[in-house]
């Protein structure tokens, strides 16, 4: 099968995935994970921005395969050029990302801030400076884009660290941008197009070498995909029923657990909640001084599980913390309902050493029957 | 009116509770968290981890309470992958050895490239036999543990060479989902070896009040449901991963949101219930 040139297997598919020569084989069934890895390492990159002498180049190259070509097409190989990102677009995209994010004080800190004698609260952050690029590293980026196709993508971002303040999220910009972008085979794909509708318009035709020149790299970028979407579905057909690894990605049984059983159990967990939902209407009445108890650490529990229940006590002094939410649930928890739990597994213990001592001395002897059945 | 309402159908109820938990995850509704003093006690044990330390993942919950459980799983393997301690994963629960590599993948492969299988972490996967299987490998993990997951033998494993039992773990983290479980560690393993062992635990909101009794002998310190995971998940984004983290490190924060809607109308149920008890008594008085 066709290789594109810097063509590498790492990532998901690494791992079971190799390469001999002209063929890749796979050991084991192929997850969809594995698959989009293989497909996104292929080595067909994004394109960067022409510069005028490599368009010039990428002219002759096209008149060198049938001929000069007439004024009409040399505009129209140009403005399929012009369509390719400018470094202006790539350095919006990392400021954007730069732009720092609104970000909101706890309920906490408010309080701190209200006892300290704040007289203005704010609950707004006052917003972190947003990150724009500098001027040498809008100079690296230009570079990047335009006079230096060998820097990496990882290189420019070393580069741009280097030149001053860069954070992680900006980073991850840059690939994103890019992965948006035409490759070369997706724009000499375009250009063959644009060709033979201008060819339509003027009456001339489109030399076949020049076409399949075009043409190729999209030829070889559906080959190579068409390839390993085979070896995708080959990895699925096992040699013998039911061999290889049991739980492997893409196996019958990979799939019962992850289209079945998952889904069941957690449905099955999910539904508590309307049961329990619908029970607590129904059943959950104060009828009496135990139940009014229950019923009242229900609501405790249940509002300091959440944000509201510190929110809505955070007006009770200091002083008077114990009656916040959270210490009150803490009290709930680690007083009344150690107590209670542990009392309950001694009492568990004891009885079970009474019963087992009864048995043992033949004190009890009702688990031979009574004779009488 | 008061007998209609009494005698509700409950899919009312059940619509009420699907819009209650649905429309919090369509706003992507979230509040922020203060950490309390239980996932403050799990983050500080982990924190005493030196590079290096020997850390026992028990990953015992399975699909039916990973909604649960998964958050705090991932932002414990994250905290233990920080501190450079070696994790051998284990599981008590047949479909365990699913929520140990859903953990390997998305946190050790993805955000910790450069850890070896086999040096750094192993899947030693499931074995059958519940706290069967705590009382043996806590005096010898090689008798049952011949092989890991994926049959490699245990000799040829770097990490497991020196390894005889348990007992040689600087701290066991576990997720406990049912039974098997936290309760089973502690019984069988941490109490036999209280002066050896340590032991942190993630659990769901209806085991965690039945392990509050062993706080803080047995137990060092306890993520209780949700609530304790989004605390934990807190600590450990403020410690590690900065202002933008990426958001599986965020799940159980965005999981508070249907929490907090969902509990208000249950108080709100269980108060319209009552209502109309009363109601109903003081009419047929």
């Amino acid at each position: 099968m066709p290789f594109p040139d810097d063509f590498r297997l790492d990532g998901a598919a690494g791992d079971v995935v190799t390469r001999d020569g002209d063929s890749l084989t796979i050991r084991g069934p192929m997850s969809p994970e594995q698959l989009a890895s293989v497909l996104d390492l292929a080595g067909f990159e994004p394109l960067r921005p022409y510069s005028e002498s490599r368009r010039q180049a990428f002219i002759g190259e096209l008149e060198s395969r049938g001929g000069p070509l007439s004024e009409d097409e040399r505009t129209q190989v140009m403005r399929t050029f012009d369509t390719l990102w400018q470094p202006s677009l790539l350095v919006q995209a990392i400021n954007t990302a730069g732009v720092a994010r609104k970000e909101f004080k706890s309920w906490r800190e408010l309080r701190r801030e209200q006892l300290a004698g704040e007289p203005n609260l704010q609950r707004e952050r006052p917003r972190a400076a947003d990150l724009i690029l500098n001027a040498a590293q809008v100079v690296a980026v230009d570079e990047f884009a335009t006079s230096d196709p060998a820097m990496s993508e990882d290189e420019l971002i070393a580069r741009l660290r280097a030149a001053g303040e860069f954070s992680d999220r900006q980073a991850a910009s840059i690939g994103a941008f890019l992965a948006t972008q035409p490759t070369l085979a997706d724009l000499k794909h375009d250009l063959a197009i644009e060709l033979l509708k201008l060819a339509r318009l003027t009456g001339r035709t489109v030399p076949q070498e020049r076409l399949d020149w075009l043409l190729l790299d999209t030829r070889q970028q559906a080959a190579f995909e068409q390839k390993v979407n085979e070896l995708f579905q080959a990895s699925h057909i096992t040699r013998f029923a039911w061999s290889g690894a049991f739980d492997g990605s893409g196996s019958p049984f990979w799939w019962i657990y992850e289209y079945v059983f998952q889904p069941l159990t957690a449905t099955m967990f999910a539904m508590l909640a309307f049961y329990v939902a619908s029970a607590a209407f129904r059943a959950f009445r104060a009828k009496n001084t135990e139940a009014v108890l229950l019923l009242g650490t229900a609501f405790i529990i249940l509002l300091a599980q959440t944000y509201l229940g510190p929110w809505l006590t955070s007006w009770v002094p200091e002083s008077l913390s114990a009656l916040q939410a959270e210490e009150m649930k803490r009290y709930i928890m680690s007083l009344f309902n150690t107590a209670g739990n542990r009392a309950i597994m001694i009492g568990i213990a004891l009885g079970i050493a009474a019963t087992s001592l009864k048995i043992l001395l033949g004190v009890d002897r009702s688990y031979l029957g009574r004779g009488d059945e | 009116m008061l007998t209609r309402l009494a005698n509700i159908d409950r899919r009312w109820i059940f619509l009420l509770m699907g819009i209650a938990v649905a429309v919090p995850i369509l706003l992507q509704l979230s509040f922020p968290e203060y950490p309390g003093a239980q996932a403050q006690a799990v983050f500080d044990e982990i924190e005493k981890l030196r590079p290096g330390d020997r850390v026992l993942m028990a990953w015992d919950f399975d699909p039916s309470t990973e909604g649960e459980l998964k958050p705090m799983a991932t932002a414990l393997a994250r905290q233990c992958a920080e501190k450079r301690a070696k994790l051998y994963f284990i599981t008590l629960l047949p479909v365990g050895p699913q929520m140990i590599d859903d953990t390997i993948s998305e946190v050790i492969r993805e955000d910790f490239p450069d850890m070896v299988y086999g040096e750094d972490y192993v899947n030693l996967g499931f074995k059958s036999g519940n706290e069967g299987v705590i009382k043996v490998i806590i005096t010898d993990l090689r008798g049952l543990y011949t092989t890991d997951n994926r049959g490699t033998n245990i000799d040829q494993i770097p990490m497991c060479k020196n390894v005889q039992s348990v007992q040689q773990m600087d701290l066991i983290v576990n997720v406990s989902g049912s039974y098997p479980g936290t309760k089973e560690w502690v019984q069988y393993a941490v109490t036999p070896y209280q002066s050896k062992l340590r032991l942190v635990a993630g659990c769901t909101g209806v085991q965690a009040p039945l392990l509050y009794p062993y706080i803080p002998n047995q137990l060092q310190g306890l993520l209780g449901a949700i609530k304790g995971a989004s605390e934990y998940e807190t600590l450990v984004v403020k410690a590690y991963l900065g202002v933008n983290p990426d958001p599986k490190y965020l799940e159980a924060r965005r999981r508070m949101g249907p929490q907090l809607v969902a509990h208000l109308l249950m108080i709100a149920l269980i108060i319209a219930g009552n209502v109309i008890y009363f109601a109903q008594r003081r009419g047929s008085v």
